[in-house]
């Protein structure tokens, strides 16, 4: 009950924007813009928005293609509306340095079973906290080529977030983003460097002047 | 920057149109040519010229394939002078005369890469590519890239960007008149990667891709199906957009065309030059390789690289025959294979190559001590040119025309 009075009294405070500065969109003046996306509308179904149909014909494939141009999504993962980017409210504020960052193999976009417990924090704040949004981001060493980082930072970040909603977060709260190798917290050439770098970041998006519920101890 | 393209393009224009040629002596009279098939320098001496234009002529010269030696050693000679504007004749050693020309337009650079192009048309039959420009991203902050625009020995580099966020895989369209890159440009609270195209001519730029999650690897067919590395579909995948696309009327994406279903990093998509087939990096049963996918749709087809391990950032040559990649074995080597696949052959340690028009070099990316650079491997020679540094870190070149 008294949680439920605190999420109401940030949830209107997040209405009635009380907390002036918003995190300004930078605005570049030759972009066509992009529409704001507001009201993100949850489209669960995630399906495979192919037509047509493929060429079934050739040898040697291998799997994992998609021949018939609609096979089924093999991740499992419900990512909410696939199609549209998180948004986040202009008085909230990002908060990068709550929960400890998570950590990978080198290659290897699996979770770390010692690291469960780090995702597992972030899913009960955030069903404690069902206003707050989170953007994960999966970085990598620069060991990889850059465009191959790119798409292993990702893999990283969807891992994290497929966690998260395997405990309950809904898809619809969550982001991924991949920085590939472009922001390494140590540019030192050890090994110690980089198996700091090769990690995923917890981004909170929460209103500006909130009160975080804590877990009950 | 648009002020700066229209004046580049129109001293290029100027150049070749007013081009006088001087010598009375018919190109390739007697001049002993050496041909298209050459995988051996062909050792040339140049005199008479100095300061810029000698350094531009030997860079040219030899990022195509020949060697700049002294006259005892040369099998051909350049000889001429920059008096105001380039002049330059090309001999062979028993001085069966090429050509003797004067060029006009542009800058002594621009003249002395035009010298350049005509020596390397006189001997081998093929154009040149010393006129040609390469797009790159440079790092300008900590957490600041731009796509940049340069001639491909890295000269008159010219901001396309000024966003002051991330940017990563510049690509031309097949045309040159477009450029697509990727961006982490700030929206709606948040940065989500963006393909982006933009008008060379106009400056005038388009979201091609802002999806939930990762939007790279902008690639345009000859035929205009854009491919991209989507991640809307819960993992890194390549889909396909028809010509004309829109993704301001498409933002559920609902005309896309998902090409593989893995739940694997695909990355750095390629199209052949008949724009028949798409080329990317992807992994299989744990091995990392490449694939090709007809651009109708089907199976993922394994091109071997035997020879090389953990390929990724393929590049189709423009003349169909090759592609080329990255080899991660503990540093990176830039590989080459045929089409088809087969053995792969080391190039040259370096990654993110793409091909000149020539299709016989390739730009591609060293990582120094603290900084990347941009470097040219002529392929059948191996010969290796480092361009010069620039302000900040360079890499991911992609070369025009």
């Amino acid at each position: 009950m008294r949680g439920e009075l605190y999420i109401k009294a940030v949830a209107c405070a997040a209405l009635l924007g009380i907390v002036g500065m918003g995190c300004k969109s930078n605005d570049n003046a030759g972009l066509t813009s992009i529409p704001s996306f507001a009201g993100s509308g949850n489209n669960p179904g995630g399906g495979n928005p192919n037509t047509g149909p493929g060429n079934g014909n050739d040898t040697g494939g291998l799997p994992g293609g998609n021949p018939n141009g609609n096979g089924p999504n093999t991740t499992g993962t419900d990512n909410g509306d696939p199609n549209t980017p998180l948004t986040i409210p202009e008085n909230f504020q990002e908060q990068r340095d709550i929960f400890e960052r998570v950590h990978f193999d080198y290659d290897s976009s699996e979770l770390r079973p010692g690291d469960k417990d780090l995702v597992a924090q972030v899913a009960q704040h955030l069903i404690q906290n069902p206003q707050h949004m989170m953007l994960v981001e999966g970085h990598c060493d620069e060991r990889g080529t850059e465009e191959y980082n790119l798409s292993l930072g990702e893999r990283r970040a969807l891992t994290v977030a497929e966690e998260l909603v395997r405990l309950g977060v809904s898809a619809d709260r969550l982001g991924t983003q991949s920085l590939g190798e472009k922001v390494p917290l140590s540019e030192t050439d050890s090994k110690a460097a980089r198996a700091e770098n090769r990690r995923g970041e917890f981004v909170l998006f929460m209103p500006m002047t909130g009160v975080v519920e804590l877990p009950q101890n | 920057m648009r002020m700066v393209w229209c004046l580049l393009a129109f001293g290029v224009l100027e150049l070749s149109s007013i081009q006088l040629h001087a010598g009375a002596a018919p190109a390739g009279g007697n001049l002993q040519v050496v041909g298209e098939a050459r995988n051996k320098l062909i050792p040339v001496a140049l005199e008479g010229f100095t300061g810029e234009v000698a350094s531009v002529l030997k860079f040219d010269l030899e990022v195509m394939g020949c060697k700049v030696v002294p006259s005892a050693d040369a099998a051909f000679l350049v000889r001429g002078k920059a008096d105001g504007s380039v002049v330059g004749a090309l001999t062979d050693k028993a001085g069966n005369p090429g050509f003797n020309r004067r060029y006009s337009g542009g800058n002594l650079r621009d003249q002395a890469h035009a010298l350049s192009n005509d020596v390397i048309q006189a001997l081998t039959g093929l154009p040149g590519i010393a006129s040609t420009r390469v797009l790159f991203k440079m790092k300008t902050g900590p957490r600041a890239e731009e796509v940049f625009l340069s001639d491909y020995d890295g000269h008159k580099p010219v901001a396309l960007t000024n966003d002051k966020t991330l940017v990563s895989a510049p690509r031309w369209s097949p045309d040159h008149s477009k450029v697509f890159y990727t961006t982490w440009l700030k929206r709606g609270g948040i940065e989500n990667t963006t393909v982006i195209q933009q008008n060379m001519k106009t400056g005038e730029r388009e979201v091609m891709a802002r999806y939930r999650g990762l939007n790279t690897g902008g690639a345009l067919s000859p035929q205009g199906f854009l491919a991209m590395i989507l991640s809307r579909g819960g993992s890194p995948d390549v889909y396909v957009a028809p010509p004309g696309w829109k993704f301001m009327e498409d933002l559920k994406g609902q005309n896309l065309r998902r090409m593989c279903v893995t739940r694997e990093e695909e990355n750095g998509v390629t199209w052949s030059p008949d724009g028949q087939w798409l080329c990317f990096a992807t992994r299989a049963n744990g091995k990392r390789m490449l694939v090709k996918v007809a651009a109708q749709g089907g199976n993922m087809i394994r091109i071997p690289t035997s020879g090389v391990l953990n390929p990724s950032e393929p590049n189709w040559s423009p003349d169909g025959k090759s592609i080329a990649f990255t080899a991660a074995m503990g540093g990176f080597n830039v590989c080459v294979v045929p089409a088809q696949g087969g053995a792969a052959t080391v190039v040259a340690a370096g990654e993110a190559p793409t091909w000149a028009p020539n299709s016989r070099n390739l730009i591609f990316t060293r990582r120094g001590v603290n900084k990347r650079q941009l470097a040219i491997v002529d392929v059948p020679t191996k010969q290796v040119k480092i361009l010069p540094a620039f302000v900040g870190s360079a890499s991911q070149p992609a070369w025009g025309n």
